[in-house]
């Protein structure tokens, strides 16, 4: 495993990120150059080769997502780069679009031309500024250079690229939400079937691809699928970035390889543990994630969401020994409670009692009749809501009940 | 197709949810969010929980669609949880606000509260429990976000009763086309709400309080302003019934729909405090006779050469569509029939004739209505309908506001004796009574117009290809010579009810594409029968029962022509002396106004 390999984080800080031309000197968009003479479906032959898994927690092979929308015969479809990233503690997509804005644009023209696609969108988070500003005056300059708009380097391929700032709703970054709101509608997930390949932005087959996701494309291509795919581990291809906090050394965002454990990324990249305090659990993936027991450091992250460790948005919380288990509750309910788009009744109003009983755990005043209604109410979110959110919402939850991490709840 | 439910086989059709499925075949699923008038909601309320069999997912039947060899199961015990804690969790919010609702005793929700025995709010822990700072706290955060609007005349709003089921969006936007409504806010504050919570301003049509599962929406409750009204001694109360009515209050007492109860309605009024209970439907004939000669009008202009002619014309009863045409087609406000609707015809006799001849100051009449309306209440206090300052019309009731009324007051409707309405304003004919169903006033029209035109009887008096429940509607009428030797022609008309259906007219003119010469719109579905001041629920069985009750009574009436009405003709004869005469215009005739302003 080769453990300095940097795809993702090897531009940062080496580039003005204000100027493409800092980035064409590094040789910047010149796989961009031959993937236009490819054939696109050698380009997401490459991409399914490379074992490219979506980074923004679903994990589905990127290059058979591109293969499915590629495949449809409407003639109008639309790529979109999703940068509404709201997990707390995830800051890895923001620190890309901030870091490395053509790497991203790059990936997002290969993407195109991949599916077919003359329309792309990047969906940013409205909290972004840096972003918005960097990505803006990016897509600006690219327009100029040909790399957007008309004939794309000179090849037949035309392409819009567009900004769009969304108002930070953690509920858009969902796909089928984040295509409401790029439609001027309220952002509430869509039920599916259909799926948004089939039917996705305005109706047409629409490919979302997480920002990390799009800005491993450009190495790929380069690199070749095969080679990718070489790198990582225990089962998993590829780099990764880890937002590793908590109480570590060095708390930040590290690329690594996948199939990195816990311990991997906490030791080897973030520093360890602070001196004089002793882990109690990590949160893996953000708010939505699992917890998992000092014990189990050793484990991997992997997809899909029903491994031991699910990768989720790739954030580790390690949480020390002295940590309030039920302020940390607390803010997760407040979490999930704020974020529910209020569509369907489990989560707008679970959430909100959710959050009413955690309150009264923390003041102290925890009946017997609040246990009850704490479970059942963990169930109904986790089996009845409309979309993920309300599963997600309780995951934590439901492992601070399994480990009995709270005494109140035992 | 067949599928299985509970292990039992059930023919079911391609498209249909699981849902439709049981519904048709008495398999009881709980459901606030899906209604029969509408298209599948998004699947909110979770109420509607199944499980396919021998998977251990729970899915909303509400939006599973039928497919081969599909089995499921809609009992276990699973979904009784999964459906009892959703249903508290909406119950919890409404916890304690029963006794004094609108809806008390037919609230959808409070139905499975009580269906599913939830009386114990679990959610909601004991405000006795509470110290002082807390109960403060659990009482802003119920109050908070809290939203009523009572800035119409027609519906009023109070959000704190909202279950966010979204049949009011729905409705407004797939039958009215109106998008009066969205949701509003998130999380716990979600709720629906008009674009930056601003009054409303739409057509009034009342469709969402139809829809409504719970007292979030009604129409403006004013049966307090009744009981006033009766309570003043100095003034007499004259009454006036819309034709529909007598076709759906039984309703609210517990009456299939469709039940005739018009000789207990003066019973009822008179045991209240009337003093006199005129009948609009003698009204809907005086409107038949000034609409059929205003078209009559523009029809001989119009073979006189006169290219100025609106045509088409439209009816101009139904205060929702006249609305709609001031606020999103002005431009075609002039082929809006001048002549007022029956409730403002009967209320400026009242106060100009009737009172006149009985000698009484207007001043000392209460003119109270009751209609199948919400836009009514609008209607009434539009500045034209008013002389000197005097409205003609003072109080509008509807259906529902009358039975909710009557239960008040605490009369046993069923029971009460037989009687009739007071005859000086009251009798009707067979044309006025059907004004309460999609088409008929159309019908009713043509039977005055046909025969004024030709000066020959009908040969037929059911027009039946203007009958049903399409969209549109579209018929054409032969007028013969006829002993009066007119011109030879066709008239094309259209009957068009729901707003949808009217668009689509209005923008066939828009493209210069519409040969009709007399168009019939209703706002709501099927008609007055389908007003959003009638009975709840509503749906499409319901309003069948009631059309075909007005068109049998119809059928069974002496006169059906409004011209043959005798109270009509003894009214031309002793006040009105002709149809658009001088003081019809001025008390039968309304001008419209341009209102795309203000939307």
């Amino acid at each position: 495993m080769e453990e300095n390999q940097k795809i993702l984080t090897k531009n940062w800080g080496k580039i003005d990120t204000k100027e493409i031309t800092s980035y064409r000197k590094i040789g910047g968009y010149q796989v961009l150059q031959r993937v236009l003479q490819m054939k696109s479906q050698d380009v997401i032959a490459e991409v399914i080769k490379s074992g490219l898994k979506g980074r923004g927690g679903g994990g589905f092979p990127t290059g058979n997502k591109w293969e499915i929308t590629a495949a449809s015969a409407e003639k109008e479809k639309y790529f979109i780069c999703n940068l509404d990233e709201s997990e707390p503690g995830t800051y890895k997509d923001r620190l890309i679009a901030e870091n490395d804005p053509h790497q991203l644009i790059e990936g997002i023209i290969i993407g195109a031309y991949a599916v077919g696609a003359n329309k792309a969108y990047i969906y940013a988070n409205g909290n972004f500024h840096l972003a918005h500003f960097l990505l803006e005056r990016a897509i600006h300059q690219a327009y100029e250079n040909n790399l957007l708009g008309k004939k794309v380097m000179g090849s037949d391929f035309d392409l819009e690229l567009e900004l769009f700032i969304g108002a930070g709703a953690y509920i858009c970054g969902e796909e089928t939400a984040l295509i409401n709101s790029l439609e001027g509608k309220r952002g509430e997930p869509r039920k599916r079937p259909p799926y948004t390949s089939e039917k996705g932005l305005f109706d047409k087959p629409t490919v979302v691809n997480n920002t990390e996701t799009l800005s491993s494309i450009p190495w790929i291509m380069e690199h070749g699928g095969t080679k990718y795919s070489q790198i990582g581990g225990n089962g998993e291809v590829g780099t990764k970035i880890f937002c590793v906090d908590g109480i570590v050394k060095n708390p930040g965002a590290y690329e690594a390889p996948m199939g990195s454990s816990i311990n991997d990324v906490v030791y080897k990249y973030a520093g360890g543990i602070i001196d004089g305090d002793e882990p109690w659990f990590a949160q893996v993936g953000g708010s939505a994630g699992v917890l998992i027991p000092f014990g189990s450091f050793g484990a991997v992250p992997a997809y899909p969401r029903s491994s031991y460790v699910p990768m989720g948005s790739g954030a580790i919380l390690v949480v020390s020994k002295n940590q309030d288990i039920k302020e940390l509750m607390l803010s997760w309910a407040n979490f999930f409670h704020r974020e529910s788009c209020g569509q369907c009744v489990p989560c707008r109003e679970g959430t909100f009692r959710l959050k009413n009983i955690i309150e009264r755990l923390n003041e102290g005043n925890f009946s017997q009749n609040d246990k009850e209604d704490f479970n059942n109410l963990i169930w109904t979110l986790d089996n009845t809501t409309l979309c993920a959110l309300g599963k997600f919402s309780v995951i934590a939850l439901k492992d601070v009940v399994r480990y009995g991490f709270c005494d109140e709840l035992k | 197709m067949q599928i299985k439910i509970n292990d039992k086989i059930y023919d079911s059709q391609k498209g249909e949810t699981v849902l439709d499925v049981c519904q048709r075949n008495g398999i009881r699923i709980p459901t606030l969010c899906n209604h029969a008038d509408l298209l599948a909601s998004g699947g909110v309320c979770r109420l509607c929980l199944i499980k396919v069999k021998d998977n251990s997912q729970l899915m909303t039947s509400c939006q599973l669609v039928v497919s081969d060899g599909l089995e499921v199961v809609t009992e276990d015990a699973d979904i009784e949880r999964a459906r009892r804690i959703n249903l508290e969790l909406l119950w919890a919010d409404h916890a304690g606000k029963c006794a004094h609702c609108l809806k008390n005793g037919n609230c959808e929700l409070q139905n499975l509260a009580k269906e599913y025995k939830l009386d114990v709010f679990d959610f909601v822990p004991e405000i006795k429990k509470f110290d002082k700072e807390q109960q403060l706290r659990a009482l802003k955060e119920s109050l908070k976000g809290r939203i009523t609007d009572n800035g119409n005349p027609s519906i009023s709003r109070d959000n704190q009763y909202c279950v966010e089921c979204s049949r009011c969006i729905r409705i407004c936007k797939e039958v009215q086309t109106i998008e009066e409504y969205s949701m509003n806010g998130r999380s716990i504050h979600t709720s629906v709400g008009t674009a930056c919570n601003a009054p409303m301003d739409c057509i009034l049509c009342g469709q969402c309080a139809n829809v409504c599962p719970t007292a979030a929406i009604t129409e403006k409750n004013e049966v307090e302003k009744l009981e006033e009204l009766l309570s003043d001694r100095s003034k007499i109360k004259i009454f006036q019934v819309a034709p529909s009515v007598r076709f759906t209050l039984g309703e609210e007492f517990g009456l299939e729909p469709g039940n005739f109860v018009e000789e207990k309605i003066p019973t009822a009024l008179r045991k209240v405090g009337a003093d006199l209970v005129f009948d609009t439907t003698f009204s809907a004939d005086l409107t038949i006779v000034e609409e059929a000669h205003e078209l009559i009008g523009r029809i001989e202009k119009f073979l006189q050469g006169d290219e100025t002619v609106k045509f088409p014309m439209f009816t101009s009863c139904c205060p929702s569509w006249v609305l709609y045409v001031e606020k999103y087609w002005p431009e075609y406000k002039e082929h809006l029939s001048s002549a007022k609707s029956p409730q403002q015809m009967l209320g400026a006799i009242i106060k100009t004739y009737y009172s006149g001849s009985k000698k009484i100051d207007k001043k000392n009449i209460a003119s109270i209505s009751v209609m199948p309306c919400t836009s009514k209440k609008f209607e009434a206090g539009r500045e034209e309908m008013q002389r000197n300052g005097s409205k003609d019309i003072d109080l509008v009731i509807t259906t529902r506001e009358f039975a909710r009324f009557l239960r008040k007051r605490k009369i046993d409707f069923l029971k009460l004796e037989d009687q009739r309405f007071d005859q000086a304003l009251g009798a009707y004919s067979g044309a006025g009574i059907i004004f309460g169903s999609t088409g008929g006033v159309m019908e009713a029209a043509l039977r005055t117009a046909y025969e004024t035109l030709v000066c020959e009887d009908l040969p037929s008096l059911d027009f039946k290809n203007i009958r049903g429940v399409k969209g549109v509607r579209v018929a054409e009428i032969v007028i013969p010579k006829g002993k009066c030797n007119v011109k030879e022609m066709k008239i094309k008309v259209a009957v068009v009810h729901e707003i949808r259906n009217a668009k689509k007219v209005l923008e066939m003119m828009k493209k210069g594409e519409c040969d009709y010469h007399f168009v019939e719109v209703m706002a709501c579905p099927s008609g007055c029968l389908g007003g959003g001041g009638q009975p709840v629920p509503t749906n499409a069985e319901i309003r069948r029962k009631r059309r075909e009750a007005i068109y049998y009574k119809d059928s069974k009436l002496p006169i059906r022509k409004s011209h043959k009405n005798p109270a009509v003709k003894r009214l031309y004869e002793e006040f009105l002396k002709e149809p658009g005469g001088e003081k019809s215009e001025e008390l039968l005739h309304t001008k419209y106004i341009d209102r795309s302003s203000n939307i």
